[in-house]
């Protein structure tokens, strides 16, 4: 409601300011525009993002001062602190940087987007800007109509920019028309007063454009037109550079902790180095005069050194805050815990992430890792093993002597809380995510929405083995006994070797080791490899523990078959082309079964 | 250099295909190397071994090493062909 009334509001003051004043609409018009083309530039961006900029983010965010140097440059680059604050934010939401680098990259942007005013103060007050602004609408338009994502994105680029200049011009045009009817310098106010009003009243602009670069705009076209005083200006650079985390605050709502972290973080930068800015003034004023005396720039070009001011004080917030960026990454995370759900959630998958499909393929890999290790837990004891003893290296086939009592475990319950919301999260990112993607992207989520099916599949397996596991695992008859401490081995050896691929990494030599998993299952398969009926034929088990291991041995042999596929995909390495050859080269059923048929290794069947 | 080889050159150097290839050539040099390391290791392995259970496991996973090497060399030979 108060939203609604918000908004009303600022419709209905735009709308006598149309029929107030012409120049007031041109203006307005201007601002328009230029948010047009910001929004059209961050599309065109996203289009680039599945590639290049997240590769660069996941290589050259592992020190500080190098996240810092990413956000500087890809903000300048971009010329939006906004796109590299969602980017930073759904990255760090799907564990793929840190808080601190996240908070580095955020300081950096903060720097990097003060290259605008530069750019807008040097260039654009001089140049006739809506001269480069039609063709590269034009050229825009026709990238825009391409089905290729690259001339798409160049399209909504090159759109974007000529939107930007186009914004730029009738902003221009409004206050100098605005100039020979109205003087707003005599709405200035002097002194310590005039600073907090004007940074109030640039927080306020920015808060309703959600873009900063919109306000200094808007301030330095103001101040080239003399509407506004200098040290107003100032003021109101201030106050954008605060109103700016609006946009990180409302990007980082539908984040996670993670997210909402990182934007407290920018919400502090800025609000510290909005008060270093307006406690040393005076002194910023003077080194401002001093940078611009050095650099050429003129003593009554303010426009320019607005510029100087913005970048001045950016700098100076970067050097108070670096060296305590650890200290406030770890009060963040000590003001702002994570939550322990009572039924486990995705944490991973945020809506930030779904619009950038390479993030959202590996969010979805990690949040089905933590499927698996969900799922781990759950079968490890179904298959009455703890964890840690499957996961101990130097347990093996003795481990099930000593583990023998029973662990208490309801699959059903267990399923429930800790799988099945998780998996129906995944899925429901899966659909979601699937549509901006290419059809090669869409084939990774495909198959990793496979794995997380594998997982299911593993748990339902356990639990219909569970019953008879159960019983026969403390029978009197020592050979059914044997025959499922056999199975119980065999799956907890093939989920430590699992653990183990998943542990080593991008080795493709590692993912093909499962080919010997595939093997051993093949070859242990009690059913198949003739134990069954000697049992039977010799009479040391009943016929009913016969049928019971013999559908127990199917659910077995299904189980290490979902497991071994899952990890086929779930660990395989990271790089695309890599993950298709070790596919290929993976051994088919039809290729183990042969090497099972072979005499060399069956002569080593009985002793294993 | 005449106008047709030129171009010809120039297609096989912007085409898709080749890039295509010689990165998959190289992913499968690359395995072949890591398997005949694994190889290797396994080999020296077996010699060092003197538990008859443990020397049959080293022996299962020698054999699919021994496969899988076997179809890497299958898949370059085949890259080759589709080359020429």
């Amino acid at each position: 409601m108060f939203k609604r009334i918000i908004l009303l509001s600022i419709l209905v003051i735009l709308t006598y300011g149309f029929w107030l004043s012409t120049n007031f609409k041109e203006i307005s018009a201007g601002v328009a525009i230029f948010l047009f083309g910001m929004l059209s530039l961050e599309q065109g961006f996203k289009a680039f993002t599945g590639g290049l900029l997240e590769k660069l983010l996941r290589q050259t965010t592992d020190g500080t001062w190098k996240s810092l140097t990413f956000g500087i440059v890809s903000t300048t680059f971009m010329q939006s602190s906004s796109l590299v604050s969602v980017i930073t934010i759904s990255f760090l939401s799907a564990g793929l940087i840190g808080l601190t680098a996240g908070i580095g990259i955020i300081f950096g942007a903060n720097l990097g987007t003060t290259t605008g005013a530069w750019l807008i103060a040097g260039f654009g007050m001089k140049v006739k800007l809506s001269a480069y602004a039609m063709p590269m609408l034009v050229f825009g338009v026709i990238g825009i109509f391409q089905k290729s994502r690259s001339l798409n994105g160049i399209g909504y680029i090159l759109a974007g920019l000529g939107f930007l200049f186009l914004g730029i011009h009738h902003m221009k045009e409004g206050f100098d028309a605005f100039r020979d009817t109205i003087d707003l310098t005599t709405f200035a106010v002097e002194g310590y007063l005039g600073m907090f009003v004007f940074t109030f009243i640039g927080i306020i602009a920015t808060v309703i454009m959600q873009s900063s670069h919109a306000t200094l705009v808007i301030i330095i076209t103001a101040l080239s037109a003399q509407q506004i005083t200098y040290d107003n200006a100032l003021a109101l650079a201030i106050g954008a550079n605060v109103g700016t985390t609006v946009t990180a605050i409302i990007g980082a709502m539908s984040a996670n902790i993670q997210g909402k972290r990182l934007a407290a973080a920018h919400l502090v930068f800025n609000l510290v180095t909005a008060l270093i800015a307006i406690l040393f003034i005076q002194q910023i004023g003077t080194t401002v005069d001093w940078i611009s005396a050095k650099v050429g720039i003129a003593d009554n070009n303010y426009t320019l050194k607005l510029a100087v001011f913005h970048s001045v004080f950016n700098t100076l917030g970067i050097i108070a805050m670096v060296p305590f960026i650890e200290k406030l990454a770890n009060s963040l995370i000590h003001i702002m815990p994570e939550q322990e759900p009572l039924r486990e959630k995705s944490v991973y998958l945020t809506d930030s992430a779904i619009d950038l499909p390479d993030t959202a393929i590996a969010s979805v890999r990690k949040e089905t890792l933590r499927l698996y290790d969900n799922a781990f837990e759950i079968i490890a004891h179904g298959l009455n093993f703890h964890r840690s003893v499957i996961l101990d290296p130097d347990n093996t086939g003795d481990v099930v002597d000593t583990h023998s009592a029973l662990i208490p475990v309801d699959f059903d319950a267990e399923y429930d809380r800790s799988i099945k919301g998780l998996y129906g999260e995944i899925i429901y990112f899966i659909s979601r995510a699937q549509a901006t993607m290419t059809p090669e992207q869409a084939d990774e989520l495909f198959l990793l929405r496979a794995a997380g099916r594998d997982i299911v599949e593993a748990i339902k397996e356990t639990k219909h083995m569970h019953k008879n596991l159960s019983l026969y695992i403390v029978s009197n008859n020592q050979h059914i006994k044997t025959e499922y401490n056999k199975l119980r081995t065999q799956l907890a050896n093939l989920m430590r070797e699992l653990d183990k691929v998943r542990n080593k990494g991008d080795d493709p030599a590692e993912i093909l080791s499962l080919s010997n998993l595939k093997l051993d299952m093949k070859m242990n398969d009690s059913t198949a490899n003739g134990t069954l009926e000697q049992l039977i034929r010799d009479n040391k088990i009943s016929a009913k523990m016969a049928t019971s291991l013999m559908n127990d041995s199917a659910y077995a042999y299904e189980m290490a078959k979902n497991l071994i596929q899952m990890g086929e995909i779930l660990f395989s390495t990271s790089d695309p082309e890599m993950k298709n050859t070790e596919k290929d080269i993976a051994l088919t059923a039809e290729e183990i079964a042969d090497i099972a048929a072979d005499d060399n290794v069956r002569s080593t069947r009985n002793t294993v | 250099m005449k106008l047709p080889k030129l171009l010809k050159l120039s297609q096989a150097l912007l085409s898709d295909n080749k890039n295509n290839m010689d990165d998959r050539k190289k992913c499968l040099k690359e395995i072949q190397r890591k398997l005949k390391k694994k190889s290797k290791r396994l080999k020296e392995k077996l010699d060092c071994e003197t538990n008859e259970d443990l020397k049959n496991t080293i022996k299962k996973d020698l054999a699919v090493v021994k496969a899988q090497r076997k179809k890497v060399v299958n898949e370059l030979l085949k890259l080759k062909e589709s080359k020429d």
